[in-house]
């Protein structure tokens, strides 16, 4: 029996080494943590190395203390653990696969005024399996309508369901979501004023925007308060693209795309399913693309928390390119507003962005 | 055997002389001290699995 006392990785904290700096997620407490390369090394390697052997490498004394402030962290905020050195290969590491139960897994559905076609794609989309909807309200949108169109949600089994409304001064918006409990995310776009409300104990939020957020070019943001520190994510983040892997979307017209920001349609609603949609060569092409391979992002420490967009691209020839929307520098470890660099300009007017209300 | 581990004089880190409780794991059973309630989170189920994962649909701001 070795009297060795050794220190390890928990397997469910998952390293993320970026050009700069790296990071280390603890995906059971949702947190996640910057960390130096030269730290990454030392813990990415696993070598059955004690705390004391790790801190005699060190070239100065100096050194010493730093590396051990930061064992100390690492001891503290439980991702690493102390196991006798007979025992470190005991320890099983996580698998990172990834698979749901669906063919389709999240859907954007924008309606007209007739909402002729929900009650038939609703239905396509229970068949696919899909577990999450956002309905984004393109017209007017009176209490009467807004019943009709919850009415046809209700019963569903969709585990989520965002509405994206314009703002009626009538509605009493309260009262709707606790009368349709299902509902995970009510946003009015076009208030008065921005707030943001927690409804039916939290399941629910009801979120107030100035803006028209129905607009399909306000979305594809990318910022910290959008990252997922979450293994599922995490897993899904290493195969496939975190925002279109199993997605669909049918746009105000009817037309079936991978998104409502990307002009590519793959037939309309009227005239074909969304499984014959779905089969069409080129549907899943955005769908394996992960962030080891788009560009800049490939060097970021926030690659696997974050989520992805191919809708807007800093450079809209190349299908590899760094979301627009993203203001971080991997290289200088800094956030920027995005909108505000001057290399964006152009680009920003060629998407249309720049006259969005 | 005693199932919480004193290490030793001698032996390469010696935990007690750390600012923290730290867990170390041995081959028999740890009885570990109780820290006061957590969060509650349905971990494990379905529910919290698919919120988790289908968070953001769109990311609208």
């Amino acid at each position: 029996m070795s009297d060795k006392i050794v220190f390890r990785l928990f397997s469910s904290c998952l390293l993320t080494a970026g050009s700069t700096r790296a990071l280390i997620c603890d995906p059971q407490r949702g947190n996640y943590y910057t960390i130096p390369l030269s730290l990454y090394s030392i813990i990415a390697e696993q070598k059955k190395a004690s705390i004391e052997e790790t801190l005699a490498i060190c070239e100065d004394q100096e050194e010493a203390e730093i590396l051990k402030s930061y064992f100390n962290f690492l001891l503290e905020h439980e991702l690493i653990f102390l196991c006798r050195e007979d025992l470190a290969d005991n320890f099983t590491p996580i698998k990172y696969e990834f698979d749901v139960p669906a063919i389709i897994a999240n859907a954007i559905v924008q309606i007209g005024k007739k909402a002729e076609y929900l009650v038939d794609t609703l239905a396509q989309l229970k068949l696919l399996g899909c577990q999450a909807f956002e309905l984004v309200v393109m017209t007017d949108c009176p209490l009467s309508f807004l019943s009709h169109i919850l009415e046809l949600c209700k019963g569903q089994e969709l585990d989520e369901v965002n509405l994206y409304i314009p703002f009626n001064p009538e509605t009493d918006y309260e009262a709707l979501i606790e009368e349709y409990c299902f509902l995970s995310s009510v946003t009015i776009c076009n208030a008065p004023t921005n707030e943001e409300i927690f409804l039916n104990g939290d399941s629910c939020t009801l979120r107030f925007s100035t803006k028209d957020l129905r607009d399909h070019r306000h979305c594809g943001i990318i910022a910290e308060k959008y990252f997922i520190p979450d293994l599922v994510h995490h897993s899904e983040s290493l195969q496939h693209n975190t925002c279109l892997n199993r997605k669909i979307a049918i746009d105000v017209n009817g037309n079936i795309k991978n998104c409502p920001s990307l002009n590519e349609s793959f037939g309309n609603i009227k005239d074909i399913t969304l499984e014959e949609a779905i089969c069409q060569p080129h549907f899943k092409k955005y769908w394996n693309i992960n962030k080891d391979q788009i560009e800049v992002c490939k060097d970021c420490e926030f690659r696997h928390v974050c989520t992805d967009c191919r809708a807007y691209l800093e450079d809209p020839s190349n299908v590899y390119s760094k979301p627009l929307k993203c203001g971080y520098d991997p290289y200088t470890c800094t956030w920027e507003d995005w909108s505000k660099n001057p290399l964006k300009e152009n680009i920003i007017i060629q998407y249309g962005i720049h006259s969005i209300e | 055997m005693n199932n919480k581990m004193h290490l030793k004089e001698g032996l390469l880190i010696n935990t007690e002389s750390l600012p923290f409780s730290v867990r170390l794991w041995t081959a028999t059973s740890v009885q570990i001290p109780f820290k006061g309630p957590r969060e509650v989170k349905s971990f494990g189920t379905r529910e919290y699995k698919y919120k988790k994962y289908y968070k953001y649909i769109s990311r609208r701001g």
